[in-house]
């Protein structure tokens, strides 16, 4: 048996020679919302049993030692590698116990900002100390530490003096527990523990420091949780296509006790910069109606990342964002309704021709996509409008290049309709009868009688102009004139 | 030995300095405009990608889709060969071969455009993004926000008049610098009014319509074009572009020979009919850019 222990430092203190270690997961320093979680996540790269236990993550080698070329090796490989936390200590033994001991005490013996140990012989000496596990001191045993006044008036201050008590009258005194814990340090009981696992979903919590009274400040809390989803996705190769982020408001205020807002992508995003965006926009519109104690980050649905190939020549990098992003980026802030993809429409009648539609068809691409992890209770939208814009529908250059989406009446004077001064009739009448196999109850508003002409204003500008031809329903009467498009 | 040294200057520091009785050299690349009567009077022979260009016209929506359609048209199709020579000068970071840079976004148009009939005059309309904002402010952050997207090939602006959000030179000139620094084309458009002010525009056209005169009734349909500012000497005359579709010019002339003959609209006489139109207006519209341009 082969243990490493491992223990992220608490509030890496601001060292600029770290973050290059960190990488861009901290670059920007959005702390993790649970950094020992993150770095067992990380630690499961090497060995499948790692274990949470005490602060300090506990990885069990003797397995993959070989594996990794020897365990100096190893243990420069987990140094010198991308962690998710900056700053480590670290400690060895031939038991999870000894190994958590030898961490406990001596916590700032080893860090990682410290020279790796490029020599092994170096690294024996340096994580392997001299000490027996005899010699350890008795407060380094979890189990002993509720008893610890009690042993040392016995006079029993390390484990070697606390082994040499006989043993019934230990278990007697002390519990069972204290027994078992010492014949697992010793190696004499199996260490067994229940392993960590990378979770299918993400899943995890925040408790706020203060009560938020702002949703947008909720932002500041929402990022470590980012940080976080952003280590889950990296390690699973995944990218997130929905999330959920709820939050948990004060109870004694008679108002809603959570909230929860939905944020979906179109393409599978890993790089949190983006999720930030959208998510400090979606806050920006949310209003708390108490103040937020718990944040949870919910990950509803994720899908393998397919990776760019990168081109060897700089040139060729495009520069700048990608559309989808920009799209949901405006959509966020403006509304979808707001950003708009045209589709063109067989129709006669011109406002039919053509259709604009939200450009942010995040539900399509989310209905589409093949290979994606739901989380539990999300169902597939089955009802998404997949935009064809295939057909070209009816063009012509002899339409104008400006539709008014409400035809404006125009005023008649002496028959001549009037426009910003009177119009002059160039072309026409093109009739157009079309919209008669709609249902009569909004017939008024579908059947097209009319005559289209190209008119001229005073200012010389080209107007399309019709006329109703047959007047129905008590709103239009026939003969009045309609502005409904413009030459530019 | 002073025009000695002023030569060697100027080739020493290239583009950025032109004489003042000469067009200067666009610093970055130019796509033709489509309009070779314009092409003529612009620095480079083309629209400066990468700068603003600001459109000043007295109401918004009557004359931009004349003037920015082949442009658009040409930015907007999918890129063949023969695109490559309507580009003169192509810096190595805008390579055509990218095939999805060719997106048209509209920031704050005044009305609807009319997809079929943009698709008519050979746009693809699949390319256009409609942006939708009122507030100046909203309107500004779009546009910054789609200059930096790599997917977008030409941003067209529009800026309202409105006393209490106007846009300022600052407004402009960051547009200016991110168009720069993305490579894009960026057309602003804005009212009459703002004429003189100053902008950080380096092209500013004055968009109207061709006055019809009793010497040419059928040029009553051409788009007149007053280039206000660019870099080069100042320019007089008004170019007069022919700028409609050759399929609508064809109609009118034809409808206007038809009406002549014999009025269509027989139930209504009293309605005004269109002067007569020569035929072939279309081809002789351009008596105005046989001037040279008045140097200084």
């Amino acid at each position: 048996m082969d243990w490493i222990a491992l223990q992220p430092q608490p509030e890496a203190p601001a060292q600029a020679g770290s973050t290059d270690a960190t990488g861009d997961v901290s670059n920007d320093a959005a702390r993790l919302a649970d950094p020992l979680r993150a770095l067992g996540w990380w630690a499961l790269r090497y060995t499948p049993k790692v274990v949470l236990l005490a602060d300090a993550v506990l990885m069990e080698v003797s397995a993959c030692t070989r594996l990794w070329g020897g365990r100096a090796a190893l243990l420069r490989h987990i140094y010198m590698s991308k962690k998710p936390v900056a700053l480590i200590n670290y400690a060895q033994g031939d038991t999870s116990l000894i190994a958590l001991a030898r961490l406990i005490q001596t916590p700032a013996r080893s860090v990682a900002g410290a020279p790796p140990p490029d020599h092994p012989a170096a690294a024996r000496t340096a994580r392997r100390p001299p000490d027996a596990p005899d010699d350890l001191p008795l407060h380094t045993l979890l189990a002993a530490q509720p008893h610890l006044a009690t042993l040392a008036r016995l006079g029993c201050t390390t484990w070697g003096q606390l082994r040499a008590l006989p043993r019934g009258g230990l278990a007697r005194r002390f519990g069972a527990a204290l027994v078992d814990a010492l014949d697992q340090a010793y190696g004499q009981r199996p260490d067994v523990y229940l392993w960590l696992t990378l979770p299918e979903v993400f899943a995890a919590a925040l408790e706020l420091p203060s009560a938020v009274e702002s949703a947008s400040a909720l932002l500041f809390g929402a990022r470590r949780l980012l940080a976080q989803l952003q280590v889950w996705l990296r390690l699973r190769q995944r990218g997130v296509l929905a999330l959920e982020l709820a939050w948990q408001m004060d109870a004694r205020r008679h108002t809603a006790k959570e909230g929860a807002l939905v944020l979906r992508t179109a393409e599978p995003a890993q790089d949190t910069a983006h999720l930030q965006r959208l998510l400090a926009e979606r806050l920006h519109q949310t209003t708390l109606p108490a103040p937020a104690l718990w944040l949870h980050l919910r990950s509803l649905e994720t899908q393998p990342l397919v990776g760019q190939s990168a081109s060897l020549l700089p040139d060729e990098q495009p520069h700048g964002d990608s559309l989808v992003q920009l799209l949901e980026r405006l959509s966020a802030r403006l509304g979808a309704d707001k950003v708009l993809r045209c589709q063109l429409q067989a129709d006669h009648r011109p406002e039919q021709m053509q259709a604009w539609l939200a450009a942010d068809n995040t539900s399509n691409s989310i209905a589409t996509c093949a290979y994606s992890v739901r989380a539990r209770g999300q169902k597939i939208i089955k009802n998404a409008v997949v935009v064809d814009s295939g057909s070209d529908g009816t063009a012509s250059p002899l339409l104008p290049t400006w539709l008014l989406a409400v035809p404006r009446k125009l005023s008649v004077r002496q028959g001549q309709p009037q426009y910003q001064g009177p119009l002059t009739l160039l072309a026409g009448p093109q009739r157009l009868e079309s919209g008669w196999w709609a249902d009569q109850a909004d017939a008024v508003t579908v059947v097209a009688l009319r005559d289209y002409f190209v008119a001229r204003t005073c200012c010389a500008v080209l107007l399309w102009i019709y006329r109703e031809r047959l007047g129905h329903a008590a709103q239009q009467a026939a003969g009045d004139w309609y502005l409904h498009g413009v030459f530019a | 030995m002073a025009l000695h040294s002023v030569s060697t200057l100027l080739e020493t520091v290239g583009d950025a300095v032109w004489r003042a009785d000469a067009l200067a050299c666009a610093p970055g690349s130019v796509l033709a405009s489509g309009h070779a009567e314009l092409d003529a009077h612009l620095p480079g022979g083309g629209w400066p990608v990468g700068a603003l260009c600001e459109i000043l016209q007295t109401q918004p929506g009557q004359h931009e889709w004349r003037l920015l359609l082949p442009v658009l048209r040409q930015l907007t199709q999918v890129r063949t060969q023969g695109q490559n020579q309507s580009v003169r000068r192509q810096p190595a970071r805008a390579q055509p071969g990218r095939p999805r840079a060719r997106q048209v976004v509209l920031v704050g148009a005044p009305c609807m455009p009319f997809a079929p009939g943009l698709a008519g005059q050979g746009l693809s309309v699949s390319t256009l993004l409609l942006v939708q904002a009122d507030s100046l402010a909203e309107r500004l952050w779009a546009a910054e926000q789609a200059l930096r997207c790599a997917d977008v090939a030409a941003l067209l602006l529009w800026v309202a008049d409105a006393s209490s959000s106007r846009v300022r030179a600052d407004h402009l000139r960051r547009l200016h610098l991110s168009a720069q620094a993305q490579a894009k084309l960026l057309f602003v458009m804005r009212p009459l009014s703002v004429q003189g002010e100053s902008s950080p525009a380096v092209l500013r056209l004055l968009l109207g319509q061709a006055p019809v005169g009793a010497d040419a009734p059928a040029r009553g349909d051409a788009l007149a074009v007053q280039i206000l500012k660019r870099r080069g000497p100042p320019l007089v005359q008004t170019l007069v572009l022919p700028a409609r579709h050759a399929a609508l010019a064809t109609l009118l002339v034809v409808s206007a020979a038809q009406r002549q003959s014999a009025p269509v609209i027989a139930a209504e006489p009293h309605l005004s009919v269109a002067a007569p139109c020569r035929a072939g207006c279309a081809s002789e519209s351009h008596h105005g850019l046989d001037r040279t341009a008045a140097a200084a």
